[in-house]
C-alpha cells in the first residue's frame, strides 16, 4: 500500500504534525503506570500489519521530510555522520541490509536489482536512481553508510564487536536525543552509555552487553527508549543546545498540549554478515501530549508516569523545567481509574 | 578497585602503576612530580629494556638526585615531550609497554599518540597524577579548552560559558563541555574550583 507523504519541516515554523493514524500506530512504551529501567529487549520478528513493528525498518508518513531535514542537518554540520576506517565492510553490510529490507517490504517504493556485485537502486519518494558497484564504494555518491542512512528514517550507530565488547565506531545522528556522535565515537558499550543514570547500578548495561554480544544473524532484536522534546524537533544534539535550549523554557500551559512531544526510540539490533559488527538502528516518533491524551488510556498513563518520575531520571532526560506544566495539564485528563496493563489505545 | 567509582562511568579510573612482566622493552613517560611513584617503580625495574622520558623538570631534578640507572631522557616541556615520544614509537618494536604518568590532558594525549603508532590499550597503562586540572571539548565548536580547573569555563574557540561534565571521551583525551546557560541566558552557577 502506498503511503501518503507529508510536507512537512522539523525546525523554524514546526509544521509536523501526525495524521489520525499516525497517532494511532505510535509505539506508546508504557504498559504500567510506573517506569524503570529494564533490559526490555524482544525479537524483532515482525508484528501486526500497520504497526511500526511490522517490518524490519519502519517507513512512515514523515519519511521523505525527515530525510529532507537529515540533509540540512548535514548541511550544518558533516561531523553528524562519522565512521572510523576501519568499518567500511560493515558498511556496506548495512546498505545491503537496508536496501533489500525497504525492497522487499515496499516494493511501491523501493526497488533493488542485483546482478552480481552490479547493483541498481530505486527510491520512489526521494526520485533516486543509482547503478553502482557493490563493494566499489567509488561508484556511490557518498560512502556507502552515509549514502543509505541518508534515504532512510531514524538513527544508525554500527557497533564493532572485539575484546569481548561493542564499539560505537561508526554512526549517522541526525536526530538524537541530547548524545553526541563526534564525542561519543570508538566509545565501548559502558562508556557510551556512562551518562545514564541508575541503570548500570542495577545491572542493566551489563546484561544488555552479554546479550548482544550473542545476538545471531538473522535474528535481530528490539526495545523501545524514551524522552520528551518541546516542539518536533529532530536536531536535538549537544552541539546544537544552544539553538534550542530556550525551548524547554517556553513551555505554558496554554501551548504544553501541541508543543511538547513524547519522543520514542524504537531500537533495533541486527547482527551484520560479513564485518560480525552489529548495526543498531533508533529509530524515533514523535506525538504531541494532546494527541496521545485522545486516547484517554494514553493520556492517563502518561500522567502517572511522569508524576512518579525519579527526579535523577527526570533530569537526565532533560524534562525537569517543564514537566510540572506537563504533568498539570494531564492530570486534568486522568479520572484515577485503574488502567489495564499493555500499551495498547484503547 | 582503587579509587571511588565515577558517577560517570565513561570517567577513567586509575590503577596503581605496576610493570608489565610481558613487556620487552619499556618507556616510562613522566610529566608530573610524583616522587613517590617514581621512586617506587625505580627501586624494582622490570626486566627488559627501560627508557625514563621525563617532561617535568621537578620530576627530572628527582631523578638526577635519586642515581637511577635507568636510561632518561629529558624534554623540556608537555609538547616536546609528546614529540619525543612519537620519535620514540616511530622505531619501537613489539613487545613495547608503554607508562604514562601525568595529569589526564598529558597522559591521554600521550595514550592518544600511542594508539596511532598500533599500540592497544593492552600495552599502555595510564595513572594520573599531580593536578587534576581537565582538557574540555567544546561540544559546540569542537575546541580543545586545557588546563580547566574549575566547574565553568571559558571555550577557547567559540567563547562560550561551559560547564564541564564528568563524561570523557578516550579518543578525544577530553572531558564534555556545553553551554551552561542555553536555557536560560545568563543563569550560571557560581564558578568554583572543582579540579585543582
Amino acid at each position: 500500500m502506498a503511503i501518503a507523504f507529508h510536507d512537512e519541516t522539523f525546525r523554524n515554523d514546526y509544521t509536523y504534525r501526525n495524521s489520525d493514524e499516525g497517532v494511532r500506530r505510535f509505539p506508546f512504551p508504557f504498559g504500567q503506570d510506573e517506569y524503570m529501567y529494564s533490559v526490555n529487549i524482544e525479537p524483532h520478528a515482525g508484528g501486526a500489519p500497520g504497526s511500526v513493528y511490522e517490518h524490519a525498518f519502519d517507513i512512515d508518513e514523515h519519511y521523505v521530510s525527515e530525510c529532507r531535514d537529515r540533509a540540512i542537518t548535514l548541511e550544518r554540520d558533516p561531523g553528524r555522520c562519522e565512521s572510523l576506517p576501519h568499518m567500511i565492510d560493515a558498511e556496506w553490510d548495512v546498505l545491503e541490509l537496508i536496501m533489500t529490507s525497504l525492497a522487499r517490504d515496499y516494493p511501491d517504493h523501493f526497488r533493488l536489482r542485483q546482478d552480481g556485485t552490479h547493483w541498481h537502486w530505486i527510491n520512489l519518494p526521494l526520485g533516486i536512481e543509482q547503478s553502482f558497484v557493490f563493494g566499489d564504494a567509488a561508484t556511490l555518491p557518498y560512502p556507502p553508510f552515509e549514502y543509505i542512512t541518508r534515504q532512510t528514517q531514524g538513527d544508525f550507530v554500527i557497533l564493532d564487536q572485539r575484546d569481548g565488547d561493542l564499539w560505537a565506531d561508526s554512526g549517522m545522528i541526525t536526530q538524537q536525543a541530547d548524545w553526541s556522535l563526534t564525542f561519543d565515537v570508538g566509545m565501548s558499550f559502558k562508556e557510551w552509555h556512562g551518562p545514564v543514570p541508575r541503570a548500570h547500578e542495577i545491572g542493566v548495561f551489563d546484561r544488555a552487553l552479554k546479550y548482544l554480544l550473542m545476538l545471531q544473524l538473522g535474528k535481530p532484536v528490539r526495545r523501545l527508549n524514551w524522552t520528551m522534546t518541546v516542539n518536533p524537533r529532530l536536531d536535538t544534539a549537544p552541539e546544537t543546545y544552544p539553538e534550542w535550549g530556550q525551548d524547554r523554557a517556553s513551555v505554558t500551559p496554554d501551548n504544553v498540549a501541541k508543543k511538547v512531544h513524547l519522543r520514542v526510540e524504537l531500537q533495533t539490533l541486527f547482527r551484520l554478515p560479513r564485518s560480525n559488527g552489529v548495526l543498531f538502528s533508533i529509530r524515533g516518533y514523535l506525538a504531541s501530549v494532546g494527541d496521545l491524551a485522545r486516547y484517554p488510556r494514553w493520556g492517563k498513563r502518561l500522567h502517572r508516569v511522569l508524576r512518579d518520575l525519579p527526579q535523577d531520571l527526570a533530569e537526565y532526560k532533560g524534562l525537569v523545567r517543564y514537566k510540572p506544566t506537563v504533568v498539570a495539564w494531564l492530570s486534568q485528563q486522568d479520572d484515577g481509574a485503574a488502567l489495564e496493563v499493555g500499551t495498547h489505545p484503547e | 578497585m582503587s579509587a571511588a567509582a565515577p558517577s560517570i562511568k565513561s570517567q577513567p579510573v586509575y590503577h596503581a602503576l605496576e610493570w608489565d612482566a610481558a613487556g620487552v622493552s619499556h618507556l616510562l613517560f613522566v610529566a608530573a612530580d610524583d616522587r613517590p611513584l617514581l621512586e617506587r617503580l625505580l627501586a624494582a625495574p622490570p626486566r627488559g629494556d627501560l627508557t625514563v622520558l621525563v617532561t617535568d623538570a621537578a620530576a627530572a631534578d628527582h631523578l638526577r638526585a635519586s642515581g637511577s640507572d635507568a636510561h632518561t631522557v629529558v624534554e623540556d616541556g608537555l609538547a616536546r615531550g609528546l614529540e619525543a615520544l612519537e620519535s620514540f614509537l616511530r622505531t619501537a618494536d613489539m613487545g613495547l609497554r608503554l607508562y604514562l604518568v601525568g595529569c589526564e590532558d598529558a597522559i591521554w594525549q600521550a595514550a592518544g599518540i600511542a594508539a596511532r603508532y598500533g599500540m592497544s590499550s593492552a600495552e599502555i597503562r595510564l595513572f594520573q597524577t599531580g593536578t587534576k586540572a581537565r582538557p574540555v571539548f567544546c561540544v559546540h565548536c569542537r575546541a580543545m579548552t586545557r588546563g580547566v580547573r574549575t566547574n565553568l569555563a571559558d571555550c577557547s574557540g567559540c567563547g562560550r560559558t561551559l560547564f564541564v561534565r564528568d563524561h570523557f571521551s578516550r579518543r578525544l583525551g577530553a572531558y564534555m563541555g556545553f553551554q551552561i546557560d542555553a536555557e536560560e541566558p545568563g543563569v550560571k552557577p557560581p564558578v568554583e574550583v572543582a579540579y585543582p
